[in-house]
């Protein structure tokens, strides 16, 4: 018997709670067909850019649109809806319209697809004023944010890691009880700690946890932080929790360490003291395209190891 | 390539279906002087420097947003793109707030956020501008969903300039209109100029060859003439409304040549020839000609007729110039609002606006 993923009911929660609300996919999924109309669930050609274009004009017209654009790479070729458009309307238009629409897709880790198709977009969406985008860390996270993304009045892009929804996913740590709402721009301990903070977003958040479970054996008590959103980011909640344990913060992202989510940060814990400089840490991804080669994309995504390593060498600082 | 007699005639052969829409040839030749002297009136302010940011003049095209538009349900949303004035007063925004939008000043339809290129008015049902090409095609297929999927029987109007059919969004939004059977009208605003460039030097095919070649019904119309506009979108609107989705290419040109920017005059580049030959065919001498002339439905206004083209003219003249005035002596709006109607997500607080960033007074 295996158990249904806690993403699915937050979709079909969404779907029987709005008779206005509608799905576009380039897949019809027929179980959803049968629930809802084949009305709603709305095939589209394979063409982003135009999909997510029409999803915006649809939610200009108080109709919800869920997005499920597969892989986050592809919205890429979205890309000029998604900033221009979506993300601007309600602005442009001094808040006479809004844009109720929320998109889907996978980021990067484990399926060896390839720099086109594997991408941890989060940072680089984070700079769009206005947008939501959330990253959820674990699968009761994932359903978590779909439920409060599929009420929201604006975009919100909600990017998955294929880790959340691989045949195994009911194995991962899961900090959340349950599967209940949670708000954007609050993020969540996923995990009490006193001696260190390592804080984690998307695939990164398992990797803490793992990571925290190691340096218990070494006496290091770490507390991990979900960030749970990329923005809005929750810089003072974050600098609270950093606050409750021992003066050292490791940041854990699989995207590029650059002008990134943690480079922001890491710059607010500094500015605000909860963290001196020197016992600051940023474990990240390699800026380089995904590969192919399981060996090649393991070498450039940060894992456990190297989060405990960086943890015994600012404990030794 | 004017071909509307021909499609005029393709046009009638399909009328009869419904429509109901009639148009006051008076009325619309009204909202046509409004229109004219309105962008008269923002090429002023824009050569005085008066106006933050471009402007793209309709002049000369009044006859394809005030014919269109008077076949419209007053509830069927319009979607337009950067050359959005005269959609907007032909869809019946209130000449005041579109004035103080674009001069940047308090009570602007948009806040000063949306300025010449991005009018939105949600009481007349104008769902937008948007201001980079063919973006708005996808939006205007969207709102069509919705009204289908709605059931609303209504249809969606989006206009376009020709150089929208060079861009990707086109062919996708077209094929997708047809397979979904989408109330769709695009209007092509075909005045044969992308920017600086003739649309003939850039393309292989017309965009109403292209929107056949799609599987679309296509009706070319002679566009600075209001009628044969106005005829032709009533019958395609009438094939919209029942899930037919329509293309009216309206061939037609510019008086003002197409973007302001600063209080410079904009650069003419188009062969002399060429603007002569179509200036002659101006869309308000035509009805002025029209008013004044022999017809038998309109013959009692004969007489009157070229003074009543004065009068309106005059009236037109009188209204915006006052609405312009006022414009101009009304305040900037509150810096503050700058910040507002980005998002309805609680952005928490030091993530919101960095200390550094401070907003400043715009220079007077």
């Amino acid at each position: 018997m295996t158990r249904r993923h806690p993403s699915v009911g937050a979709v079909r929660g969404a779907l029987a709670d709005q008779p206005t609300m509608s799905m576009f996919c380039t897949y019809q999924q027929p179980d959803l067909i049968e629930l809802f109309g084949a009305e709603r669930m709305v095939r589209l050609p394979i063409a982003e850019n135009t999909m997510l274009g029409m999803a915006v004009g649809m939610a200009l017209l108080g109709r919800r649109v869920l997005v499920s654009i597969a892989r986050a790479a592809f919205l890429f070729t979205a890309f000029d809806q998604l900033v221009n458009e979506a993300t601007k309307w309600r602005y442009m238009s001094d808040g006479q319209f809004t844009v109720p629409v929320v998109v889907r897709g996978l980021t990067q880790g484990g399926e060896q697809l390839g720099a086109q198709h594997e991408h941890a977009a989060h940072g680089l969406l984070s700079q769009i004023p206005g947008l939501v985008v959330a990253v959820p860390g674990s699968p009761n996270a994932a359903a978590g944010l779909l439920r409060t993304a599929l009420v929201h009045p604006d975009p919100v892009v909600v990017l998955e890691s294929p880790r959340l929804y691989a045949a195994d996913w009911a194995s991962l740590p899961e900090p959340e009880p349950t599967d209940a709402a949670l708000p954007f721009g609050v993020a969540g301990r996923a995990r009490p700690g006193r001696d260190l903070t390592l804080v984690g977003i998307g695939n990164t958040v398992a990797t803490c946890l793992r990571a925290a479970a190691v340096l218990d054996r070494d006496g290091l008590h770490a507390q991990v932080v979900d960030l749970r959103t990329a923005a809005p980011l929750d810089l003072d909640g974050v600098t609270a929790m950093v606050r409750t344990a021992g003066g050292q913060v490791i940041l854990v992202d699989e995207a590029p360490a650059g002008v990134s989510v943690m480079s922001a940060l890491g710059l607010h814990l500094v500015r605000t003291g909860a963290v001196a400089p020197q016992r600051l840490d940023v474990v990240a991804g390699a800026p380089v395209p995904a590969p192919v080669s399981p060996p090649l994309s393991a070498a450039l995504l940060p894992d456990e190891e190297h989060v405990v390593s960086a943890a015994r060498r600012g404990a030794a600082r | 390539m004017i071909a509307s007699d021909a499609a005029g005639a393709r046009i009638s052969a399909g009328a009869g279906t419904g429509n109901t829409q009639t148009m006051d040839l008076s009325d619309a030749y009204r909202e046509m002087v409004r229109i004219r002297v309105f962008e008269e009136q923002v090429l002023a302010c824009a050569a005085a420097g008066q106006v933050p940011g471009s402007v793209h003049p309709y002049t000369g095209q009044e006859a394809v947003a005030v014919g269109v538009l008077a076949a419209r349900q007053p509830d069927e949303w319009v979607v337009s793109f950067y050359r959005c004035h005269g959609h907007a007063l032909a869809a019946g925004v209130a000449a005041a707030g579109l004035a103080r939008e674009i001069l940047g000043r308090v009570g602007g339809v948009c806040g000063g956020k949306a300025g010449s290129m991005h009018i939105a008015d949600r009481s007349r049902y104008l769902l937008g501008a948007s201001s980079i090409v063919a973006t708005q095609l996808p939006i205007a297929a969207g709102a069509a969903l919705a009204e289908k999927t709605a059931g609303s029987g209504r249809a969606v109007i989006a206009f376009c300039g020709d150089g929208a059919f060079g861009a990707g969004a086109a062919y996708e939004t077209l094929t997708v209109a047809a397979v979904l059977g989408l109330p769709l009208l695009l209007v092509c605003e075909e005045n044969g100029w992308q920017d600086h460039t003739p649309s003939d030097l850039v393309r292989h095919r017309t965009p109403g060859e292209t929107a056949r070649g799609l599987g679309l019904d296509c009706a070319e119309v002679d566009g600075n003439d209001v009628t044969a506009v106005h005829r032709a979108a009533a019958a395609a609107l009438a094939h919209c409304r029942a899930g037919r989705p329509q293309v009216l290419v309206a061939h037609t040109y510019l008086r003002h040549f197409h973007a302001q920017l600063g209080p410079q005059p904009p650069g003419e580049y188009r062969p002399a020839a060429e603007r002569e030959r179509w200036l002659a065919r101006d869309p308000l001498t035509r009805v002025e000609a029209t008013l004044a002339g022999p017809s038998a439905a309109i013959r009692k206004q004969a007489a009157t007729g070229r003074e009543r083209a004065a009068t309106v003219r005059e009236q037109a003249t009188a209204e915006l110039a006052e609405v312009f005035a006022d414009a101009l002596a009304a305040d900037r709006p509150d810096p503050a609002s700058a910040v507002t109607a980005v998002t309805a997500a609680t952005w928490p607080p030091g993530a919101t606006w960095p200390e550094a960033v401070t907003v400043r007074e715009p220079a007077a």
